[in-house]
């Protein structure tokens, strides 16, 4: 039972991770109708500021991510003035192709500025490798940290959406952005919003990402790719369904490591999020909890 | 207003994306289990004194390695070239990683403690007059970019005089052979060195030194009844280690209660960790990168598991001193390396931080810039050999490389003598010493023991990839 517990909370903790990632995804699709891959590069850099403000600069693990938060959210909406809005009105997929371009652009700057890459890096959590008891159990405090800020920001999210004005203009947009325009909606800033939101949304998952047990280094904008299954498998359009999508994942990874037999493979925990982000492809396009779009022919 | 693509369409492209990173994430995830036992496992019950040469001959891969069986008079035109050489100057490249996985554990200064000990020849006048230029490419620990380097280069560079990581290396590998390039690998497992003649290993291969340390347990600690676990990440390094693992639990009579693999970017290893623990192992064996190791040696302390991990070269980077693990890591961790202490007032070593503080003083001390300022020491011997030889032409290194001698890099490593192949290897040193990790040295480790070779290391030869 108490490997259970590890298993569990583990699963949790990097579950919870992807499901922030997820959500920037998904916050900036539903808005804007737009497949943003800089958010991974976002990510990064948000990690990366986190270590830098709360470590170099002394300023502290919180005060850190604020930083981050703000660097990030800026670094989002300049992508979205600066790409995605000339964009508008172009293929979709040429904001999608242009967001790689940025995302291989910001992971190449973090990487060739030497004092961030040249080491692995903790950020400056306070908690180290100290750890807490859950049902007698010890596991690293820092999971206990990444599972409870991640659900108070899944809980005020969800508020914000569901019952606040933004949240209203938020899905009035989602649903049909020149309807949301012709009532009043105040479009433009729903979308830098949603944008700004998405960056808040990665600084705080590249903290965390940075957050021992694990090491931020530039490859660990492997996270957010490892993230995408769980967009794919909740749905792109659902707030939701990028939650439960990233759970998932994190607990598929975690018990197929633990438990999957050696001939599957010694990646099998990695592509067994795949074969399920694949099956439920197979079974519902647009993903378990994903609204597909009603066309009237 | 911006054009909405539908959300079933965008979800097949996010998936397309997705099944591009899954093409990404299943790299290096190759079954050990649908591999074939390394043939020197099966070789160790009548060791003798020429058993590693032998094997060596029979294993080398004749069709593979085209030109490892060629007689060295018989110049191919390939190699009757010179070509990266001026009356001035020498160009050699070195291909590191700069800014992938592995640049956040120590590569770039490996390069870095590279070119130091040639701007140092430089600035007393070269090598017989001749400046040594040292192109530094980054290939991000990437096959597809070495490759895309290698084309950059090959027909304008006299050595690749150093290649960091066996993927990257193993990309190009064929090529070196097929242009007659040498290169001196550092960061690799070693095998390539043995498969492929125009590549020399200037230090001991991982296997090696994972069959030391396993032999430092069974000999030197007299734990003849230790109980181990085996963890690995799925590339390279990992297969590499694994397989000398297996050997070492053939030779030394013991199975492994427990075995575990990882990605190279996984950096949760709860599973792992508890799949290894359960068995309750005196000893985990350990192939992989110091992130990883890190957290495992964490976890095992949270855990209050009394297990220690024994490793090879690249499990250990001073940074990791400076994390949240430094405690758990300089308790339980043991690794087992080629290399020198940074500090000590031998010759060698006065030098060496001499060179590298005047030419790259942004490096840290650390066991990376003393294995690539000894590489450097030995492609300059190779080159010094060359130039003495008169002939600078690809030939003419490839047996000027041949010809390195006794030469120990100035007290920094084991005595090396490379060869002519099959008479002598490529890999000329199989002795490492053992070293835990401190905060006090500015290598972040002391060495616990003297250069060494345990009894299956000298039996063990790496199989051909």
């Amino acid at each position: 039972m108490s490997g259970h517990i590890s298993l569990i909370v583990s699963s949790l903790a990097i579950g919870s991770i992807y499901a922030l990632i997820a959500l920037g995804f998904v916050v900036v699709f539903r808005a804007s109708g737009a497949l943003n891959f800089s958010h991974v590069g976002v990510m990064l850099l948000g990690g990366y500021v986190t270590f830098q403000a709360s470590r170099i600069w002394e300023l502290g693990y919180a005060t850190g991510i604020l930083v981050a938060a703000i660097v990030a959210a800026g670094v989002s909406l300049l992508i979205y003035l600066t790409v995605a809005r000339p964009l508008a009105g172009r293929p979709v997929m040429a904001v999608a192709i242009a967001t790689i371009g940025i995302d291989i652009a910001l992971r190449s700057a973090v990487g060739a500025y030497r004092p961030w890459a040249v080491e692995s890096i903790e950020v400056g959590s306070p908690w180290g490798a100290e750890t807490s008891a859950v049902f007698g159990v010890p596991v690293f405090s820092s999971h206990l940290y990444v599972i409870s800020v991640s659900a108070v920001v899944v809980v005020g999210l969800i508020f914000a959406v569901e019952r606040s004005r933004w949240g209203l203009w938020f899905r009035a947009v989602a649903e049909d952005e020149e309807a949301a325009a012709a009532t009043g909606v105040p479009v433009r800033r729903v979308l830098l919003l949603a944008w700004m939101l998405a960056g808040l949304l990665a600084a705080l998952a590249g903290s965390m990402v940075g957050t021992f047990p694990r090491l931020l280094q530039p490859a660990s904008a492997e996270f957010a790719f490892r993230a995408i299954p769980a967009v794919v498998i909740g749905g792109l359009n659902s707030i939701k369904g990028a939650i439960v999508g990233g759970l998932v994942v994190g607990t598929i990874e975690m018990y197929t490591a633990a438990l999957a037999p050696a001939g599957l493979g010694v990646n099998a925990h990695l592509v067994a999020p795949y074969v399920l982000m694949l099956a439920v492809l197979l079974w519902r396009a647009e993903g378990l909890f994903g609204t597909a779009e009603v066309r009237r022919l | 207003m911006q054009r909405r693509m539908r959300p079933r369409t965008i979800t097949r492209v996010t998936a397309v994306f997705a099944a591009m990173a899954l093409v990404l994430a299943a790299c290096g995830g190759d079954d050990p289990e649908e591999e074939p036992a390394p043939e020197s496992a099966e070789e160790d019950e009548a060791p003798d004194d020429d058993a590693e040469e032998d094997d060596a001959a029979e294993e080398a891969p004749e069709d593979e390695a085209d030109g490892s069986d060629e007689p060295a008079e018989d110049i191919r035109a390939e190699c009757d070239v010179t070509q990266g050489v001026t009356d001035d100057t020498i160009s050699i490249t070195m291909l590191n990683d700069l800014s992938g996985p592995t640049a956040a554990l120590g590569a770039p200064d490996i390069g870095e403690a590279f070119r130091a000990h040639f701007d140092a020849i430089n600035a007393d006048g070269g090598i017989d007059g001749r400046m040594v230029e040292v192109e530094v490419l980054d290939h991000a620990y990437s096959p597809v970019d070495a490759a895309q380097r290698y084309e950059e280069v090959r027909t304008e560079t006299a050595m690749i005089a150093s290649v960091f990581g066996s993927p990257p290396l193993q990309a190009i590998a064929q090529d070196l052979v097929d242009d007659c390039l040498v290169s001196f690998q550092s960061g690799s497992s070693g095998q390539l060195a043995q498969d492929y003649d125009t590549i020399f290993a200037p230090t001991t291969t991982y296997g090696h030194e994972i069959l030391n340390i396993i032999g430092w347990v069974i000999e030197e600690r007299g734990e003849t009844d230790a109980t181990f676990a085996l963890a690995y990440q799925s590339d390279a390094l990992g297969e590499a280690v694994r397989q000398a693992a297996a050997f070492g639990a053939e030779h030394y009579g013991f199975e492994y209660v427990a075995e575990a693999s990882h990605g190279p970017q996984d950096s949760d290893l709860t599973a792992q960790l508890q799949t290894l623990l359960a068995e309750d192992p005196d000893y985990i064996v350990y192939g992989g990168l110091p992130n990883q190791l890190a957290f495992l040696s964490a976890g095992a302390m949270a855990a209050e598991s009394d297990v220690q991990f024994i490793s090879a070269t690249p499990g250990f980077v001073p940074a990791v001193l400076g994390s949240p693990a430094a405690d758990a890591v300089q308790a339980n961790v043991f690794i087992s390396g080629p290399y020198s202490e940074w500090e000590g007032d031998e010759p060698g070593r006065v030098q060496m931080r001499e060179e590298i503080e005047t030419h790259a003083p942004d490096v840290a001390p650390g066991q990376g810039p003393i294995i690539g300022y000894s590489s450097a020491l030995v492609v300059a011997e190779a080159l010094r050999i060359a130039s003495a030889n008169d002939d600078l032409s690809l030939h003419g290194i490839l047996e000027a490389s041949q010809q390195v001698s006794g030469f120990d890099a100035n007290g920094l490593l084991p005595e090396l003598t490379y060869g002519q192949y099959p008479d002598a290897p490529r890999v000329p040193s199989h002795a490492s010493r053992i070293w835990q990790p401190e905060a006090g040295p500015a290598a972040g480790m002391v060495p616990l023991t003297d250069y060494f070779e345990s009894e299956a290391s000298q039996l063990f030869t790496e199989p051909v990839l």
